[in-house]
């Protein structure tokens, strides 16, 4: 395995592999003719708090737009939030820049959902898989040989495919692949951006599979940002469902699926497709929602989803903004219909 | 009983490629009735577009070659008729509802002068370019109303705004929904949706194909769906193909295809989708094998947890088991 840096104290004071504290991003809108104004604000993520225990799957939940990317960016200091703390480990990492930044990266790493998009076409898997090793120094040449072979074991490939291009593998192994290159510095913890999304079914429970496996033999954490409620289910601890930028409910899945409060969280459950009969007792009616998503950077009052809420109170839910309340053990909704 | 709308026998299409003779399509045949809707479902690669293609006549060629086997709409068997023949049916009595509703419409043409261009193609067949042109003002503004009429079927809002907006100035919901209205404006006979709003949200998607089922059985008209999506399939249609590397594997009504599926494969698909009430998704082993070199006999054979030695060798025939066709050997 590869040197783990310690950061401070020990690891196992931290019940937290990542923590979030009111984390924003918001992006000007620019104008004028100079395109030097700022015209207003879009709200990407809009204070959202998260905590996610070590060695757990954390989802979120959300249609496109909701800024669950965006998310999953900012934690891993892809992007810079524009307020808020990020606490990875009990450290808040919001504000690291330069070296030590990098050398943080070691610790986490993104899963992108474009398989084709996350690997050079000119380079051999041997080569991708050692990238992340020659970046940062990490053994000598044949050192790094044998760590590779152990990544593509890790993710049930031969070493057959050391010496093959991207080109030459099926979805399935492209995405086995960037798995195994992002394990390569051993992280602590991944964001899977809707890792399997570009994959057939069949294929996609043998990935997922994969990374049950490797949180159990590694002690992984991962945030799962994904739109398929049946991945959610089947994969994931706890839950946060986002709608523009805002957490609109957050509960362990199981509750969520059994016991959705949140309008929005009814609809989008609602909505979800189901093959068998014993699924279909736990989808309610089809709910209609009127529009479609508006934009989040012109809604300023009230709660984000009034426009569209079919259990809309009246003038309240138009101009008072509801909190995020714990309704019940552990289960958390904004929502003024549970005050 | 109903009536035929379309049959397919014996359907074959290979693609000329550097690598060789693909065989994308082999030997498969399926029939729609008047007023059924059908679900094409298949793993990505497994030739359900393809054999919409053909029906619609718009394969390019080369690199296909021509297809062989028969295509039958409504007694008429479309492989024999001539280009022009052909092209009097689509749009008109067989209609084609596109993926991806971001990029089927022209983004330089207003919504009601594009929808109006269809119609009038569909009217005015054989009209000259020249005519085109000169006519054109005059007809958009007689049609007008039909596009209206269409638009408004459809359950969009604010429909005069819709006329006289650009493509991008709608969400993907509403593109997805005129992109319905044009498929159904001129009271086709088969519909062929091919993945209808998957680019979609959720909770879009879901208000949209509530939509299409309603007006397609208002209307009674034939639909194919295809989709990857078995769940979609299953809520949208009444009898379902399983299609496999190019082959259908088995066909049943919705309702029992999954609960009690028949082939392998069937069952390995089922058993890897996630759920909502839980538990693990199991998979399949390996991959779809290439099109090149298929391999003998039942193209899953590589990945079937019950091969037998019979599997390698011969290709099996559909039979009727419990209501389904099954191609299996382990039925008979």
């Amino acid at each position: 395995m590869s040197v783990v840096i310690c950061m401070g104290d020990a690891d196992d004071m931290n019940e937290y592999i990542v923590e979030t504290h009111n984390l924003k991003k918001y992006y000007p809108i620019k104008g004028g003719i100079l395109g030097n104004k700022t015209l207003g604000y879009v709200r990407a993520v809009d204070g959202v708090d998260i905590p996610i225990r070590k060695n757990e799957i954390y989802a979120l939940v959300g249609e496109s737009g909701c800024g669950k990317t965006t998310f999953g960016k900012l934690i891993l200091r892809i992007i810079d939030p524009t307020d808020g703390t990020i606490l990875f480990d009990g450290h808040d990492i919001s504000k690291e820049t330069g070296e030590s930044l990098r050398q943080l990266r070691r610790r986490f790493q993104m899963i992108f959902q474009d398989t084709v998009g996350s690997l050079n076409p000119k380079k051999r898997v041997k080569d991708l898989i050692a990238a992340p090793l020659r970046n940062f120094n990490v053994g000598k040449a044949d050192g790094q040989g044998s760590r590779v072979r152990e990544l593509l074991d890790l993710v049930r490939l031969s070493s057959d495919y050391l010496y093959r291009y991207p080109s030459g593998l099926s979805g399935g192994e492209k995405q086995r692949v960037v798995i195994a290159r992002a394990l390569a510095l051993g992280p602590e913890f991944l964001v899977l951006d809707e890792p399997t999304s570009a994959l057939d079914v069949s294929i996609q429970a043998k990935i997922l599979g994969i990374l049950k496996k490797l949180r159990e033999e590694l002690a992984l954490s991962y945030l799962l940002i994904t739109h398929d409620l049946g991945l959610m289910r089947t994969f994931s601890d706890k839950v946060a469902v986002l709608y523009l930028g805002r957490i609109v409910e957050r509960a362990p899945t199981d509750t969520v699926i059994r016991n959705p409060l949140h309008p929005y969280s009814i609809a989008l459950l609602s909505a979800t497709p189901v093959v068998f009969e014993e699924e279909r007792r736990l989808v309610p009616k089809r709910v209609l929602l009127t529009s479609e998503i508006s934009d989040s950077a012109h809604k300023l009052s009230g709660c984000r989803f009034h426009d569209r809420c079919p259990k809309k109170l009246g003038i309240i839910c138009a101009e008072e903004e509801p909190d995020l309340l714990e309704v019940e053990t552990n289960h958390f909704v904004r929502c003024h219909l549970f005050r | 009983m109903n009536s035929l709308c379309l049959s397919i026998t014996n359907l074959s299409i290979r693609f000329h490629t550097y690598d060789g003779i693909a065989a994308v399509v082999d030997d498969i045949s399926l029939h729609v009735q008047q007023g059924e809707s059908v679900g094409l479902v298949g793993e990505t690669g497994c030739g359900k577009s393809v054999t919409l293609k053909a029906v619609l006549g718009i394969l390019s060629a080369p690199p296909a070659l021509p297809p062989s086997g028969k295509i039958v709409f409504q007694g008429r068997e479309l492989t024999q008729l001539s280009r022009r023949a052909r092209r009097e049916l689509m749009g008109k009595e067989i209609a084609m509802i596109p993926q991806n509703a971001m990029t089927s419409l022209n983004p330089t043409l207003k919504i009601k002068d594009q929808f109006a261009d269809l119609l009038i193609s569909h009217r005015y067949s054989d009209m000259s370019l020249v005519s085109y042109y000169l006519t054109r003002r005059q007809r958009v503004k007689e049609l007008t109303p039909k596009v209206e009429a269409a638009l408004n079927d459809v359950a969009l809002p604010s429909i005069d705004r819709v006329m006289n907006s650009y493509p991008f100035e709608l969400s993907g919901g509403m593109k997805q929904r005129v992109l319905i209205g044009m498929a159904l404006a001129d009271n086709p006979s088969l519909v062929l949706a091919d993945e209808p709003g998957t680019a979609l949200d959720v909770t879009t998607n879901g208000v949209i194909l509530d939509l299409m089922r309603k007006k397609v059985e208002e209307r009674g008209i034939s639909i194919i769906y295809v989709t990857h999506n078995l769940a979609v399939a299953r809520e949208n249609t009444q009898r379902i193909y399983v299609m496999y590397a190019g082959q259908i594997a088995e066909t049943g009504p919705s309702e029992t295809i999954f609960a009690h599926p028949k082939h392998p494969y069937t069952a390995g698909l089922i058993r890897s989708l996630p759920r909502l009430t839980g538990g693990e998704p199991v998979g399949i082993e390996g991959s779809v094998s290439n099109y090149y070199t298929p391999p003998p006999g039942c193209r899953f054979w590589p990945r079937c947890q019950n091969v037998m030695d019979k599997c390698k060798e011969e290709k099996p025939s559909p039979r009727h088991v419990d209501g389904h066709d099954v191609s299996c050997h382990l039925y008979g």
